[in-house]
Protein backbone atom coordinates (compact mmCIF):
# COMPACT_ATOMS: atom_id res chain seq x y z
CA UNK A 1 0.00 0.00 0.00
CA UNK A 2 2.73 2.28 1.07
CA UNK A 3 4.97 1.22 -2.12
CA UNK A 4 2.05 1.70 -4.28
CA UNK A 5 1.28 5.42 -2.68
CA UNK A 6 4.51 6.07 -3.29
CA UNK A 7 4.66 4.89 -7.05
CA UNK A 8 1.95 7.05 -7.79
CA UNK A 9 2.84 10.01 -6.50
CA UNK A 10 5.77 9.86 -7.97
CA UNK A 11 4.31 8.84 -11.48
CA UNK A 12 2.00 11.72 -11.48
CA UNK A 13 4.71 14.15 -10.68
CA UNK A 14 6.44 12.45 -13.74
CA UNK A 15 3.75 13.12 -15.93
CA UNK A 16 2.95 16.41 -14.48
CA UNK A 17 6.56 17.34 -14.90
CA UNK A 18 6.22 18.46 -11.04
CA UNK A 19 9.59 19.04 -9.81
CA UNK A 20 11.08 19.97 -5.90
CA UNK A 21 14.48 21.28 -7.21
CA UNK A 22 13.76 24.51 -5.52
CA UNK A 23 12.57 23.06 -2.85
CA UNK A 24 15.48 21.18 -2.08
CA UNK A 25 17.60 23.89 -2.68
CA UNK A 26 16.12 26.25 -0.27
CA UNK A 27 16.27 23.42 2.46
CA UNK A 28 19.86 22.80 2.11
CA UNK A 29 20.69 26.44 2.20
CA UNK A 30 18.86 27.13 5.40
CA UNK A 31 20.57 23.84 6.66
CA UNK A 32 23.49 25.22 6.09
CA UNK A 33 23.27 28.34 7.22
CA UNK A 34 22.27 26.65 10.60
CA UNK A 35 24.88 24.34 10.75
CA UNK A 36 27.49 27.24 9.77
CA UNK A 37 25.87 29.68 12.75
CA UNK A 38 26.43 26.54 15.48
CA UNK A 39 30.12 25.70 14.28
CA UNK A 40 31.12 29.81 14.82
CA UNK A 41 29.14 29.08 17.94
CA UNK A 42 31.82 26.40 18.31
CA UNK A 43 34.86 28.46 17.78
CA UNK A 44 35.26 28.47 14.13
CA UNK A 45 36.16 31.33 12.00
CA UNK A 46 33.56 32.06 9.40
CA UNK A 47 35.40 30.73 6.96
CA UNK A 48 36.12 27.26 8.26
CA UNK A 49 32.46 27.29 9.49
CA UNK A 50 31.32 27.39 6.20
CA UNK A 51 33.89 24.73 4.87
CA UNK A 52 32.83 21.99 8.04
CA UNK A 53 28.90 22.89 7.29
CA UNK A 54 29.25 21.80 3.52
CA UNK A 55 31.63 18.68 4.44
CA UNK A 56 29.12 17.61 6.97
CA UNK A 57 26.59 17.77 4.35
CA UNK A 58 28.34 15.58 2.00
CA UNK A 59 28.59 16.12 -1.81
CA UNK A 60 25.54 18.12 -3.46
CA UNK A 61 25.31 16.84 -6.66
CA UNK A 62 24.34 13.27 -5.39
CA UNK A 63 22.05 14.66 -2.77
CA UNK A 64 20.33 16.19 -5.87
CA UNK A 65 20.33 12.89 -8.32
CA UNK A 66 18.82 11.01 -5.08
CA UNK A 67 15.97 13.46 -4.17
CA UNK A 68 15.56 14.07 -8.00
CA UNK A 69 15.26 10.17 -8.14
CA UNK A 70 12.88 10.05 -5.34
CA UNK A 71 10.61 13.11 -6.75
CA UNK A 72 10.06 11.15 -10.12
CA UNK A 73 10.86 7.79 -11.61
CA UNK A 74 14.14 7.82 -13.27
CA UNK A 75 13.76 4.64 -15.74
CA UNK A 76 10.61 6.26 -17.18
CA UNK A 77 12.49 9.29 -17.88
CA UNK A 78 15.29 8.04 -19.37
CA UNK A 79 13.37 5.83 -21.69
CA UNK A 80 11.74 8.95 -22.50
CA UNK A 81 14.47 10.79 -23.00
CA UNK A 82 16.11 7.72 -25.20
CA UNK A 83 13.11 7.17 -27.06
CA UNK A 84 13.44 10.88 -28.12
CA UNK A 85 16.91 10.51 -29.07
CA UNK A 86 16.20 7.79 -31.16
CA UNK A 87 12.92 9.41 -33.52
CA UNK A 88 15.14 12.66 -33.47
CA UNK A 89 17.84 10.26 -35.54
CA UNK A 90 15.35 8.62 -37.52
CA UNK A 91 14.38 12.16 -38.76
CA UNK A 92 17.39 12.61 -39.61
CA UNK A 93 18.12 10.28 -41.95
CA UNK A 94 14.61 9.84 -43.57
CA UNK A 95 15.98 7.79 -46.49
CA UNK A 96 17.61 4.92 -43.84
CA UNK A 97 14.10 5.36 -41.56
CA UNK A 98 12.12 4.49 -44.79
CA UNK A 99 13.63 1.34 -45.89
CA UNK A 100 13.70 0.32 -42.39
CA UNK A 101 10.47 1.09 -41.32
CA UNK A 102 9.07 -0.62 -44.87
CA UNK A 103 11.32 -3.65 -44.11
CA UNK A 104 9.72 -4.04 -40.65
CA UNK A 105 5.89 -3.18 -42.14
CA UNK A 106 5.97 -6.31 -44.73
CA UNK A 107 7.08 -8.53 -42.21
CA UNK A 108 4.54 -7.58 -39.74
CA UNK A 109 1.94 -7.18 -42.39
CA UNK A 110 2.26 -10.55 -43.89
CA UNK A 111 2.32 -12.20 -40.14
CA UNK A 112 -0.90 -9.66 -38.96
CA UNK A 113 -2.61 -11.17 -42.11
CA UNK A 114 -2.06 -14.88 -42.14
CA UNK A 115 -2.74 -14.63 -38.57
CA UNK A 116 -6.13 -13.03 -39.02
CA UNK A 117 -6.67 -15.97 -41.42
CA UNK A 118 -5.67 -18.37 -39.05
CA UNK A 119 -7.63 -17.25 -36.08
CA UNK A 120 -10.79 -17.18 -37.78
CA UNK A 121 -10.66 -20.30 -39.44
CA UNK A 122 -8.43 -22.34 -37.83
CA UNK A 123 -8.95 -21.25 -33.58
CA UNK A 124 -12.29 -20.01 -34.19
CA UNK A 125 -13.47 -22.21 -36.91
CA UNK A 126 -17.44 -22.32 -35.70
CA UNK A 127 -18.46 -19.98 -33.48
CA UNK A 128 -21.60 -21.79 -32.13
CA UNK A 129 -22.20 -23.11 -28.45
CA UNK A 130 -20.75 -26.81 -28.50
CA UNK A 131 -19.31 -27.10 -32.23
CA UNK A 132 -17.80 -30.88 -31.48
CA UNK A 133 -21.63 -31.63 -31.32
CA UNK A 134 -22.13 -30.41 -35.23
CA UNK A 135 -21.67 -32.79 -37.98
CA UNK A 136 -22.33 -32.82 -41.69
CA UNK A 137 -24.61 -35.34 -43.25
CA UNK A 138 -24.04 -36.75 -46.80
CA UNK A 139 -24.80 -39.57 -49.18
CA UNK A 140 -22.27 -41.83 -50.83
CA UNK A 141 -22.58 -44.34 -53.59
CA UNK A 142 -19.43 -45.76 -53.88
CA UNK A 143 -20.97 -48.44 -56.03
CA UNK A 144 -21.44 -45.75 -59.13
CA UNK A 145 -18.53 -43.47 -57.79
CA UNK A 146 -20.59 -40.94 -56.40
CA UNK A 147 -19.53 -38.85 -53.03
CA UNK A 148 -21.19 -36.37 -51.15
CA UNK A 149 -24.49 -36.67 -52.67
CA UNK A 150 -27.45 -34.97 -51.57
CA UNK A 151 -30.12 -36.09 -49.22
CA UNK A 152 -33.76 -36.60 -50.26
CA UNK A 153 -36.70 -34.95 -48.22
CA UNK A 154 -38.27 -38.06 -47.20
CA UNK A 155 -34.50 -39.39 -45.99
CA UNK A 156 -34.23 -36.27 -44.24
CA UNK A 157 -37.64 -36.97 -42.30
CA UNK A 158 -36.08 -40.93 -41.74
CA UNK A 159 -33.06 -38.59 -39.86
CA UNK A 160 -34.74 -36.22 -37.86
CA UNK A 161 -37.16 -38.98 -36.47
CA UNK A 162 -34.04 -41.73 -35.98
CA UNK A 163 -33.17 -40.05 -32.66
CA UNK A 164 -29.79 -39.99 -33.44
CA UNK A 165 -29.28 -36.33 -33.77
CA UNK A 166 -31.63 -33.45 -31.93
CA UNK A 167 -32.26 -31.87 -34.94
CA UNK A 168 -30.87 -31.85 -38.74
CA UNK A 169 -31.79 -29.13 -40.71
CA UNK A 170 -30.93 -28.09 -44.68
CA UNK A 171 -30.34 -25.41 -45.71
CA UNK A 172 -30.03 -24.00 -49.67
CA UNK A 173 -26.48 -22.89 -51.06
CA UNK A 174 -28.73 -19.19 -51.08
CA UNK A 175 -28.88 -16.82 -53.65
CA UNK A 176 -29.22 -13.00 -53.97
CA UNK A 177 -32.65 -10.90 -53.87
CA UNK A 178 -33.77 -7.60 -54.06
CA UNK A 179 -35.34 -5.98 -50.95
CA UNK A 180 -37.67 -3.03 -52.48
CA UNK A 181 -39.99 -0.89 -50.31
CA UNK A 182 -37.49 0.23 -47.98
CA UNK A 183 -35.93 3.76 -47.91
CA UNK A 184 -33.50 2.35 -50.17
CA UNK A 185 -33.29 -0.33 -52.34
CA UNK A 186 -30.41 -3.06 -51.96
CA UNK A 187 -29.36 -6.37 -53.08
CA UNK A 188 -28.77 -9.13 -50.33
CA UNK A 189 -27.66 -12.69 -49.90
CA UNK A 190 -29.97 -14.87 -48.42
CA UNK A 191 -30.54 -17.91 -47.43
CA UNK A 192 -33.16 -20.38 -47.32
CA UNK A 193 -33.41 -22.84 -44.09
CA UNK A 194 -35.21 -25.39 -42.39
CA UNK A 195 -37.33 -23.62 -39.39
CA UNK A 196 -34.75 -26.08 -37.07
CA UNK A 197 -31.68 -24.57 -38.37
CA UNK A 198 -31.26 -22.33 -35.64
CA UNK A 199 -31.70 -24.65 -33.51
CA UNK A 200 -29.13 -26.56 -34.92
CA UNK A 201 -26.64 -23.44 -34.62
CA UNK A 202 -27.65 -22.81 -31.28
CA UNK A 203 -28.55 -19.37 -31.80
CA UNK A 204 -30.54 -17.11 -30.70
CA UNK A 205 -32.45 -13.62 -31.86
CA UNK A 206 -31.26 -10.82 -29.70
CA UNK A 207 -34.73 -9.35 -30.94
CA UNK A 208 -37.95 -11.49 -31.42
CA UNK A 209 -37.01 -14.80 -31.92
CA UNK A 210 -36.00 -17.61 -34.69
CA UNK A 211 -38.11 -19.91 -36.61
CA UNK A 212 -40.12 -22.51 -34.65
CA UNK A 213 -38.38 -25.49 -34.82
CA UNK A 214 -41.62 -27.44 -34.97
CA UNK A 215 -43.33 -25.12 -38.04
CA UNK A 216 -43.94 -28.16 -40.56
CA UNK A 217 -45.08 -25.54 -43.35
CA UNK A 218 -43.99 -27.44 -46.65
CA UNK A 219 -42.90 -24.62 -48.65
CA UNK A 220 -41.65 -20.92 -47.32
CA UNK A 221 -43.52 -19.60 -44.24
CA UNK A 222 -43.08 -16.07 -45.12
CA UNK A 223 -41.27 -15.06 -42.09
CA UNK A 224 -37.88 -13.74 -42.26
CA UNK A 225 -34.88 -13.49 -39.77
CA UNK A 226 -32.34 -10.67 -40.07
CA UNK A 227 -29.12 -9.83 -39.26
CA UNK A 228 -27.80 -7.28 -37.22
CA UNK A 229 -25.83 -5.90 -40.09
CA UNK A 230 -29.00 -5.66 -41.97
CA UNK A 231 -30.80 -3.86 -39.11
CA UNK A 232 -29.03 -1.22 -38.43
CA UNK A 233 -27.80 -0.27 -42.18
CA UNK A 234 -31.26 -0.57 -43.53
CA UNK A 235 -33.82 0.03 -40.50
CA UNK A 236 -31.66 2.07 -38.59
CA UNK A 237 -31.85 -0.09 -35.39
CA UNK A 238 -35.59 0.43 -34.96
CA UNK A 239 -36.88 -1.67 -32.10
CA UNK A 240 -40.34 -2.01 -33.71
CA UNK A 241 -39.36 -4.24 -36.84
CA UNK A 242 -41.25 -7.09 -35.64
CA UNK A 243 -43.86 -7.89 -37.89
CA UNK A 244 -42.76 -5.21 -40.88
CA UNK A 245 -43.43 -6.83 -44.14
CA UNK A 246 -40.08 -6.68 -46.03
CA UNK A 247 -40.62 -6.66 -50.44
CA UNK A 248 -38.43 -9.74 -51.52
CA UNK A 249 -38.41 -9.75 -55.20
CA UNK A 250 -42.02 -10.53 -55.54
CA UNK A 251 -42.68 -12.46 -52.20
CA UNK A 252 -43.96 -10.50 -49.44
CA UNK A 253 -41.86 -11.51 -45.79
CA UNK A 254 -42.65 -10.93 -42.20
CA UNK A 255 -39.28 -9.94 -39.70
CA UNK A 256 -39.50 -12.32 -36.80
CA UNK A 257 -36.59 -11.65 -35.77
CA UNK A 258 -32.90 -10.27 -35.53
CA UNK A 259 -29.73 -11.99 -34.81
CA UNK A 260 -26.79 -10.81 -32.61
CA UNK A 261 -24.33 -8.69 -33.72
CA UNK A 262 -21.14 -11.31 -34.01
CA UNK A 263 -23.47 -14.16 -34.91
CA UNK A 264 -22.48 -15.34 -38.34
CA UNK A 265 -23.38 -18.13 -40.40
CA UNK A 266 -21.55 -21.11 -41.25
CA UNK A 267 -20.76 -22.07 -45.01
CA UNK A 268 -17.70 -22.40 -47.08
CA UNK A 269 -18.09 -19.13 -49.45
CA UNK A 270 -17.54 -15.76 -47.68
CA UNK A 271 -20.85 -14.32 -49.42
CA UNK A 272 -22.74 -17.58 -47.21
CA UNK A 273 -20.93 -16.61 -44.00
CA UNK A 274 -22.16 -12.88 -44.54
CA UNK A 275 -26.04 -13.80 -45.07
CA UNK A 276 -28.12 -11.25 -44.05
CA UNK A 277 -32.01 -12.91 -44.88
CA UNK A 278 -32.74 -16.55 -43.80
CA UNK A 279 -36.30 -17.58 -44.94
CA UNK A 280 -38.20 -20.47 -43.60
CA UNK A 281 -38.91 -23.07 -45.73
CA UNK A 282 -39.68 -27.14 -45.82
CA UNK A 283 -37.97 -27.65 -48.86
CA UNK A 284 -41.31 -30.25 -49.49
CA UNK A 285 -44.59 -27.77 -51.29
CA UNK A 286 -44.11 -25.43 -53.99
CA UNK A 287 -41.82 -23.63 -55.10
CA UNK A 288 -40.25 -26.77 -54.65
CA UNK A 289 -39.74 -30.38 -55.77
CA UNK A 290 -42.01 -33.15 -54.25
CA UNK A 291 -40.72 -34.91 -51.52
CA UNK A 292 -40.05 -37.63 -53.53
CA UNK A 293 -36.50 -40.33 -52.28
CA UNK A 294 -35.27 -40.07 -55.17
CA UNK A 295 -34.85 -36.49 -55.45
CA UNK A 296 -31.36 -36.01 -53.95
CA UNK A 297 -31.16 -32.40 -54.17
CA UNK A 298 -30.26 -31.15 -50.40
CA UNK A 299 -26.56 -31.05 -50.10
CA UNK A 300 -26.16 -28.83 -47.50
CA UNK A 301 -27.30 -30.95 -44.49
CA UNK A 302 -26.06 -29.73 -40.59
CA UNK A 303 -27.26 -31.39 -37.91
CA UNK A 304 -26.53 -31.65 -34.19
CA UNK A 305 -26.01 -34.86 -32.09
CA UNK A 306 -27.10 -35.34 -28.86
CA UNK A 307 -24.63 -34.47 -25.65
CA UNK A 308 -22.16 -37.00 -25.40
CA UNK A 309 -22.87 -39.10 -28.16
CA UNK A 310 -19.46 -39.11 -30.12
CA UNK A 311 -19.33 -39.10 -34.46
CA UNK A 312 -18.61 -42.35 -34.48
CA UNK A 313 -21.21 -44.07 -32.78
CA UNK A 314 -23.60 -41.72 -34.26
CA UNK A 315 -21.96 -43.28 -37.22
CA UNK A 316 -22.68 -46.85 -35.63
CA UNK A 317 -26.59 -46.29 -35.39
CA UNK A 318 -26.64 -44.64 -38.99
CA UNK A 319 -25.53 -47.70 -40.60
CA UNK A 320 -28.09 -49.81 -38.69
CA UNK A 321 -30.26 -47.07 -39.90
CA UNK A 322 -29.42 -47.02 -43.83
CA UNK A 323 -29.46 -51.16 -43.42
CA UNK A 324 -33.05 -50.96 -42.24
CA UNK A 325 -33.81 -48.31 -45.02
CA UNK A 326 -32.80 -50.12 -47.78
CA UNK A 327 -34.73 -53.22 -47.05
CA UNK A 328 -37.85 -51.07 -46.64
CA UNK A 329 -37.33 -49.51 -50.09
CA UNK A 330 -35.23 -51.40 -52.25
CA UNK A 331 -36.35 -49.89 -55.38
CA UNK A 332 -34.56 -46.40 -53.93
CA UNK A 333 -31.56 -47.80 -53.09
CA UNK A 334 -30.10 -50.50 -55.68
CA UNK A 335 -27.51 -52.43 -53.40
CA UNK A 336 -25.24 -52.39 -56.68
CA UNK A 337 -24.79 -48.60 -55.31
CA UNK A 338 -23.92 -49.16 -51.70
CA UNK A 339 -25.53 -46.48 -50.48
CA UNK A 340 -24.07 -45.37 -47.13
CA UNK A 341 -24.76 -41.76 -44.83
CA UNK A 342 -21.62 -40.42 -44.12
CA UNK A 343 -20.98 -37.84 -40.62
CA UNK A 344 -17.95 -35.49 -40.96
CA UNK A 345 -17.02 -32.62 -38.25
CA UNK A 346 -18.57 -29.69 -39.40
CA UNK A 347 -15.42 -27.58 -38.35
CA UNK A 348 -13.78 -29.89 -41.01
CA UNK A 349 -15.95 -28.90 -43.40
CA UNK A 350 -15.06 -25.27 -43.04
CA UNK A 351 -11.74 -25.41 -43.02
CA UNK A 352 -11.25 -28.01 -45.33
CA UNK A 353 -7.89 -29.45 -46.82
CA UNK A 354 -6.27 -25.68 -46.11
CA UNK A 355 -5.24 -26.67 -42.06
CA UNK A 356 -2.19 -27.78 -43.85
CA UNK A 357 -1.50 -25.41 -46.38
CA UNK A 358 -2.51 -22.17 -43.54
CA UNK A 359 0.02 -23.86 -41.00
CA UNK A 360 2.42 -23.94 -43.25
CA UNK A 361 1.98 -20.28 -45.06
CA UNK A 362 2.52 -19.15 -41.49
CA UNK A 363 5.70 -20.74 -40.74
CA UNK A 364 6.57 -19.07 -43.64
CA UNK A 365 5.41 -15.31 -43.02
CA UNK A 366 6.87 -16.19 -39.66
CA UNK A 367 10.05 -16.57 -41.31
CA UNK A 368 9.92 -13.52 -43.65
CA UNK A 369 9.22 -11.37 -39.99
CA UNK A 370 12.33 -13.26 -38.42
CA UNK A 371 14.27 -12.23 -41.59
CA UNK A 372 13.10 -8.37 -41.78
CA UNK A 373 14.21 -8.08 -38.33
CA UNK A 374 17.65 -9.80 -38.86
CA UNK A 375 17.42 -7.05 -41.87
CA UNK A 376 16.37 -4.24 -40.28
CA UNK A 377 19.14 -4.79 -37.04
CA UNK A 378 21.65 -5.36 -39.35
CA UNK A 379 21.32 -1.70 -40.99
CA UNK A 380 21.09 -0.47 -37.58
CA UNK A 381 24.47 -2.17 -36.35
CA UNK A 382 25.98 -1.22 -39.84
CA UNK A 383 25.08 2.55 -39.36
CA UNK A 384 26.03 2.97 -36.07
CA UNK A 385 29.82 1.17 -37.07
CA UNK A 386 29.54 4.00 -40.00
CA UNK A 387 29.18 6.82 -37.43
CA UNK A 388 32.48 4.99 -35.85
CA UNK A 389 32.64 4.23 -31.95
CA UNK A 390 31.72 6.60 -29.57
CA UNK A 391 33.37 7.58 -26.73
CA UNK A 392 32.42 9.75 -24.19
CA UNK A 393 33.92 12.20 -25.63
CA UNK A 394 31.60 12.37 -28.68
CA UNK A 395 28.80 14.34 -26.57
CA UNK A 396 28.02 16.55 -29.42
CA UNK A 397 25.43 13.95 -30.82
CA UNK A 398 24.14 12.56 -27.63
CA UNK A 399 23.34 14.68 -25.17
CA UNK A 400 23.31 13.71 -21.38
CA UNK A 401 20.24 12.28 -19.94
CA UNK A 402 18.54 14.90 -17.01
CA UNK A 403 20.64 14.11 -14.15
CA UNK A 404 20.36 10.77 -12.75
CA UNK A 405 23.19 9.43 -14.39
CA UNK A 406 26.09 9.45 -11.79
CA UNK A 407 29.19 10.29 -13.48
CA UNK A 408 31.43 7.32 -11.80
CA UNK A 409 29.65 5.02 -14.14
CA UNK A 410 31.64 2.31 -15.31
CA UNK A 411 32.97 2.73 -18.69
CA UNK A 412 31.72 -0.41 -19.95
CA UNK A 413 27.86 0.37 -18.73
CA UNK A 414 28.30 3.47 -20.46
CA UNK A 415 29.22 1.21 -23.98
CA UNK A 416 26.12 -0.80 -22.76
CA UNK A 417 24.05 2.02 -23.09
CA UNK A 418 25.27 3.29 -26.12
CA UNK A 419 24.43 0.24 -27.75
CA UNK A 420 20.86 0.66 -26.39
CA UNK A 421 20.56 4.23 -27.55
CA UNK A 422 21.75 3.72 -30.85
CA UNK A 423 20.66 0.26 -31.94
CA UNK A 424 17.96 -1.01 -29.84
CA UNK A 425 15.95 2.40 -29.23
CA UNK A 426 15.69 3.14 -32.99
CA UNK A 427 14.24 -0.52 -33.52
CA UNK A 428 11.06 0.75 -31.71
CA UNK A 429 9.83 3.32 -33.16
CA UNK A 430 10.91 1.87 -36.50
CA UNK A 431 8.37 -0.95 -35.22
CA UNK A 432 5.71 0.88 -34.13
CA UNK A 433 5.55 2.88 -37.04
CA UNK A 434 5.34 -0.63 -39.52
CA UNK A 435 3.09 -2.22 -37.08
CA UNK A 436 0.41 0.24 -36.92
CA UNK A 437 -1.04 0.04 -40.58
CA UNK A 438 -1.07 -3.86 -40.29
CA UNK A 439 -3.17 -3.81 -37.65
CA UNK A 440 -5.63 -1.83 -38.95
CA UNK A 441 -5.87 -4.14 -41.68
CA UNK B 1 41.50 3.72 12.93
CA UNK B 2 38.49 1.94 12.89
CA UNK B 3 35.44 3.68 10.72
CA UNK B 4 32.71 4.42 12.16
CA UNK B 5 29.55 2.27 11.29
CA UNK B 6 27.52 3.26 8.31
CA UNK B 7 23.73 3.29 8.94
CA UNK B 8 21.84 -0.02 8.75
CA UNK B 9 19.84 0.25 5.89
CA UNK B 10 16.73 1.36 6.83
CA UNK B 11 17.36 2.41 10.51
CA UNK B 12 17.79 6.02 9.57
CA UNK B 13 13.97 5.85 8.41
CA UNK B 14 13.23 4.76 11.97
CA UNK B 15 15.44 7.51 13.36
CA UNK B 16 13.72 9.85 11.62
CA UNK B 17 10.11 9.12 12.58
CA UNK B 18 11.40 8.35 16.44
CA UNK B 19 12.97 12.19 16.64
CA UNK B 20 9.59 13.48 14.88
CA UNK B 21 7.64 11.58 17.61
CA UNK B 22 10.35 12.95 20.14
CA UNK B 23 10.82 16.46 19.67
CA UNK B 24 7.16 17.34 17.24
CA UNK B 25 7.56 19.32 14.16
CA UNK B 26 11.48 19.73 12.85
CA UNK B 27 13.67 21.11 10.11
CA UNK B 28 15.70 18.60 8.21
CA UNK B 29 18.78 20.20 10.57
CA UNK B 30 16.95 19.69 13.30
CA UNK B 31 16.55 15.49 12.74
CA UNK B 32 20.12 15.77 11.40
CA UNK B 33 21.77 16.85 14.68
CA UNK B 34 19.40 15.05 17.06
CA UNK B 35 20.23 11.80 15.42
CA UNK B 36 24.11 12.86 15.87
CA UNK B 37 23.67 13.64 18.94
CA UNK B 38 21.54 10.81 20.15
CA UNK B 39 24.08 8.27 18.53
CA UNK B 40 26.84 10.08 20.28
CA UNK B 41 28.78 11.07 17.10
CA UNK B 42 29.36 7.08 16.66
CA UNK B 43 27.21 7.24 13.28
CA UNK B 44 28.61 8.58 10.33
CA UNK B 45 25.92 10.12 8.57
CA UNK B 46 25.92 12.83 5.74
CA UNK B 47 23.42 14.92 6.46
CA UNK B 48 22.03 15.78 2.84
CA UNK B 49 21.23 11.46 2.51
CA UNK B 50 18.32 12.54 4.64
CA UNK B 51 16.29 15.08 2.43
CA UNK B 52 16.30 12.95 -0.39
CA UNK B 53 14.61 9.51 2.82
CA UNK B 54 12.41 12.73 3.67
CA UNK B 55 11.12 12.80 0.31
CA UNK B 56 10.64 9.31 0.28
CA UNK B 57 8.71 8.92 3.83
CA UNK B 58 6.37 12.05 2.74
CA UNK B 59 5.64 9.98 -0.99
CA UNK B 60 4.76 7.13 2.04
CA UNK B 61 2.67 8.81 3.66
CA UNK B 62 4.43 8.21 6.87
CA UNK B 63 4.88 11.98 7.44
CA UNK B 64 4.09 15.52 6.12
CA UNK B 65 5.92 18.75 5.58
CA UNK B 66 5.12 22.48 5.14
CA UNK B 67 6.88 25.52 5.24
CA UNK B 68 7.58 27.79 8.82
CA UNK B 69 9.90 30.00 10.11
CA UNK B 70 12.85 28.48 11.60
CA UNK B 71 14.63 29.49 14.44
CA UNK B 72 16.36 32.31 13.33
CA UNK B 73 13.28 33.54 11.46
CA UNK B 74 14.09 31.96 8.15
CA UNK B 75 11.87 30.41 5.77
CA UNK B 76 12.46 26.37 6.73
CA UNK B 77 10.59 23.07 5.61
CA UNK B 78 9.37 21.54 8.48
CA UNK B 79 8.51 17.70 8.53
CA UNK B 80 5.73 16.30 11.20
CA UNK B 81 4.38 12.73 11.71
CA UNK B 82 0.55 11.65 10.55
CA UNK B 83 -1.23 9.24 12.00
CA UNK B 84 -0.23 6.51 9.55
CA UNK B 85 3.87 7.76 10.49
CA UNK B 86 2.98 6.62 14.22
CA UNK B 87 1.16 3.77 13.52
CA UNK B 88 4.41 2.69 11.73
CA UNK B 89 6.71 3.83 14.09
CA UNK B 90 4.81 1.91 16.86
CA UNK B 91 4.79 -1.52 14.05
CA UNK B 92 8.73 -0.92 13.61
CA UNK B 93 9.57 -0.16 17.32
CA UNK B 94 7.65 -3.99 18.51
CA UNK B 95 9.83 -5.42 15.26
CA UNK B 96 12.86 -4.08 15.96
CA UNK B 97 12.97 -5.13 19.86
CA UNK B 98 12.12 -8.12 19.20
CA UNK B 99 14.97 -8.38 17.23
CA UNK B 100 17.51 -7.01 19.50
CA UNK B 101 16.19 -9.15 22.32
CA UNK B 102 16.59 -12.54 20.50
CA UNK B 103 20.08 -11.47 19.13
CA UNK B 104 20.63 -10.95 22.34
CA UNK B 105 19.83 -14.11 23.65
CA UNK B 106 22.04 -15.92 21.29
CA UNK B 107 24.94 -14.09 22.97
CA UNK B 108 23.96 -14.70 26.42
CA UNK B 109 24.25 -17.94 26.08
CA UNK B 110 27.30 -20.42 26.57
CA UNK B 111 28.50 -23.87 25.47
CA UNK B 112 28.09 -25.14 29.15
CA UNK B 113 24.30 -23.63 29.03
CA UNK B 114 23.35 -26.17 26.74
CA UNK B 115 24.76 -29.32 28.30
Amino acid sequence: MKFLRRFLIRLSNFVTGRRADQRLKEEIAEHLALQMEENVRAGMTPGEARRQARLKLGAGGAIREDHHAEQSVPFFENLLFDLRYAVRMLLKSPGFSFIAIATMGLGIGATTAIYSVINATLLHPLPYPNPGELVRVVDDFPGIGARDVGISIPQWRDLESSGIFQFVSISGTGANVNLTGSAQPERLFFKDVTPNYFAVLGANAQLGRTFDPRDATPGFNLEVVISDGLWRRQFGADPHILGKALQLDNDVYHVVGVMPRGFRDQGSSSEERNTELWLGAGFAGLPFQPAERGLRLHRVVTARLRPGVSIAAAQGHLDALVESLKKQYPGDYPPQNEWTIRLSPLSESVVGGVRQSLILLFGAVGLVLLISCVNVANLLLARTSDRGSPGPGSAESAPHPPASHREPAALSAWRNRWFWRLVLYPAFPVAACSGEPAAQQ
Amino acid sequence: MKEKPDVLQGTLALMVLKTLDVLGPQHGWGIARRIEQISGDLLAVNQGTLYPLLLKLEHEGSIASEWGASENNRRARFYRLTAAGRKQLQAETRDWEQTAAIIARFFKVKAEDLG
